[in-house]
């Protein structure tokens, strides 16, 4: 875990009916090692269905995932999820629990041997310390969204998938959450609608319409105001 | 395998101990089965030797439809709250899931049973005390037989417009033959039978857990697939 | 005769099932003698066994076009499934409504709940179940998983719903009537030859309706995809 090259992802040809409904088409995608890469779209355009294959939740109609250059959509291989950690506007935490209860059944989930040590320096880096054990049904949205941070951490994953992770999040979470990107130590795939803070932090962004990958681009020569233009002519 | 049921340990202690804070479905479905129980005695208004006979059937459709109750609350909750892609993502084996949940719809249910088994010796004036051994083999088979199917199919139904009524449909007809063969032992057994009078309906129970409970345990991986 | 068939779109093969239909009509209905006991309404005997057969036939073969289907992800097994499903499902719904039909005369009351009967109604149930699913879960991405494990499940099942039924009325040998073997037991040869050749016309006649049922869902995806192409074309111009 943590150790070894980092992976990057590579999707290729990738198609996702629902029925009459295509969700993606041949959408090609490259997340180069190490790199940040930012996927914005409005409703329906199939962001979240391109991050369900990835994280292998959803079963791709045609076409591959890889990482490093390891088909990982033909069978199901438990291991991937070692290899994946998830941010999502969903908490994935139980309300019933404590935080270091939700932190302690997925560290076992995960088979981290020393999960302890981990959850703790993990909740001090999101500055959850204190909270240890509350139940999760007390805490604020921006409080759990910390816990949340922490969860998707734990294991330590080379991947991290970010799904509209900036709603719930305060200023300070936010913060951490900026440092833990700049890092790039991990590759990174953010999904968002937030063009401003996705611009912000990552190598390079692209659009997704209509289940088709309509724009490509690096971030360094190109300027809030130009990105908003493009957006906005391509994701009509 | 070993780290197979050590992770359906980690998710049935889970849904354990949340039961423990909510009591939430063991409550229900108590008070589920109680209701049964009184609505059926007024239903069959009817003598003693009328009501040993119907008894069997009585308890069968009250734990079949508390069975139903826990087996849907131990999806609804988790795919509402999004929890349920949590489990999703982790690394284990998704069978494992399926046989966590299974372990604690049995557990629930085999509460209720402790708790509402008493009830109908008390209201019926029944005799179980010399049969208990006997009772507790069929029961124990029949629940694990009976929740496999219904947990994988609560897993259906809980992603479907109409869950609540989605899950008896698909679930009773399926469940028929342990169902009957329950009635059945349950009858013989509080008739004073011998094991040798119904050895074909417990070869019936034990075949059908087995084989049901493996089935289910494979196809549970295609059904949280989208 | 060829003009009237092509008219009506009647296939070579629907032609030899509409010919072997009136030959075991005419083979059940006059050919065959008169029952004894029963009377003439024991000839409902030939189109109820037929129809009992196909119908837990159709569901074995929904059974294993789940499994292919579950494991080959290919639309067609999911087509061949549903098929089988609906046309099996009209078989189940022949059984149990000639069952009471032949009962009532024979036993004096419509319905019993003698093991055959038991059985095609647990059977009918579960098709039920599997064309519910259908069409309540039309809007679900994983509808075809479920109803292939529904499939699966249901099959598996047969044999199970088979002894329950048969233990659970403890074989009575006045139940011995409806079935097959008792049947064809005390049978003449005359009416052995009806009962065969009904079975094989309705066997045919069962292909027939799949056949042309599994044309029609490719037909239904062929004006899905082209609708979708026209949409993106032209977006908003079939209004929906």
């Amino acid at each position: 875990m943590g150790n070894g090259s980092i992976p990057g992802i590579g999707v290729r040809q990738l198609t996702k009916t629902y029925g009459r409904f295509r969700a993606l088409h041949r959408v090609d995608l490259d997340v180069a090692p190490g790199s940040f890469l930012a996927l914005f779209g409005p409703n329906g355009a199939g962001k979240s269905t391109l991050l369900g294959i990835i994280a292998g939740l959803v079963r791709p109609s045609r076409g591959q995932v890889f990482l490093d250059g390891e088909e990982i959509t033909k069978d199901r291989d438990e291991s991937l999820g070692q290899r994946i950690g998830v941010l999502s506007y969903q908490t994935y935490l139980y309300d019933e629990l404590t935080v270091l209860e939700n932190l302690r059944f997925y560290g076992k989930l995960y088979g981290i041997d020393n999960h302890r040590e981990r959850i703790e320096e993990l909740l001090d880096t999101v500055g959850m310390a204190s909270r240890s054990g509350s139940p999760v049904r007390t805490l604020s949205r921006g409080m759990r969204q910390r816990v949340a941070l922490a969860r998707a951490l734990l294991h330590d994953p080379d991947i991290l998938l970010l799904d509209e992770p900036y709603s719930g999040l305060d200023q300070d979470a936010l913060a951490i959450l900026k440092t833990i990107l700049a890092e790039r130590n991990k590759t990174i795939l953010l999904v968002t609608h937030d063009l401003a803070r996705g611009l912000e932090s990552a190598d390079r962004v692209a659009i997704l319409n209509r289940g088709r990958l309509v724009f490509e681009s690096g971030t360094r020569d190109l300027s809030q105001v130009e990105f908003e233009r493009i957006y906005r002519d391509h994701a009509s | 395998m070993r780290s197979f049921l050590a992770q359906s340990w980690q998710i049935y202690r889970k849904d354990m101990v949340v039961e423990y804070r909510t009591r939430e479905r063991v409550v229900t479905m108590f008070v589920f089965s109680l209701i049964v129980v009184i609505i059926f005695n007024f239903a069959f208004n009817a003598g003693a030797d009328v009501i040993q006979r119907v008894v069997p059937g009585m308890i069968w459709v009250a734990f079949a439809f508390a069975g139903m109750l826990s087996a849907s609350r131990s999806f609804s909750p988790e795919k509402d709250r999004g929890t349920f892609e949590g489990l999703l993502l982790a690394p284990v084996d998704r069978g494992s899931i399926f046989l966590g949940k299974l372990m604690g719809n049995v557990t629930l249910i085999g509460l209720v049973q402790l708790a509402v088994l008493p009830l109908f010796v008390l209201f019926f004036n029944m005799t179980i005390l010399p049969y208990l051994s006997k009772l507790l083999v069929i029961f124990f088979l029949g629940t694990v037989g009976f929740s496999s199917v219904a947990t994988l199919f609560a897993a259906v139904a809980v992603n479907t417009r109409m869950r609540d009524v989605m899950l008896p449909v698909l679930l009773l007809p399926v469940a028929s033959p342990v169902l009957i063969a329950l009635v059945e032992t349950t009858r013989g057994t509080l008739e004073g039978g011998d094991w040798q009078d119904m050895t074909n309906w417990i070869r019936l129970l034990s075949v059908f857990t087995v084989v049901f409970l493996v089935a289910s345990v494979l196809l549970f991986e295609y059904i949280v697939e989208e | 005769m060829a003009g009237f068939a092509a008219r009506l779109r009647i296939t070579p093969f629907g032609l030899i099932c509409l010919i072997g239909l009136v030959a075991s009509l005419y083979l059940s209905l006059i050919w065959a003698p008169r029952e004894r006991v029963m009377g003439d309404v024991q000839r409902i005997m030939y189109f109820h066994v037929a129809s009992a057969w196909l119908a837990e036939f159709a569901f074995v073969l929904v059974g294993v076009s789940s499994v292919i289907y579950l494991w080959l992800r290919e639309r067609r097994w999911d087509i061949v499934a549903y098929s089988a499903a609906e046309v099996g499902f009209v078989f189940c719904c022949f059984v149990m409504i000639t069952g009471p039909i032949w009962g009532k005369p024979v036993w004096g009351t419509w319905w019993t709940w003698d093991p055959r009967l038991t059985f095609s109604m647990i059977l009918w149930l579960i098709y039920v179940a599997y064309l519910m699913l259908r069409v309540y879960g039309d809007d679900m991405p994983q509808v075809k998983t479920f109803l292939a494990v529904l499939g699966i499940l249901g099959t598996i099942d047969i044999p199970f719903i088979h002894f329950a039924t048969m233990w659970w009325r403890g074989l009575h040998p006045d139940s011995l009537v409806m079935t097959e073997e008792g049947l064809g037991a005390g049978m003449e040869v005359d009416m052995r030859i009806a009962l065969g050749v009904s079975a094989v016309v309705f066997t045919l006649f069962f292909f027939y309706l799949m056949q042309r049922r599994m044309a029609l869902e490719r037909l239904r995806d062929e004006t899905e995809s082209l609708r979708e192409r026209l949409e993106h074309r032209h977006p908003g111009s079939l209004g929906a």
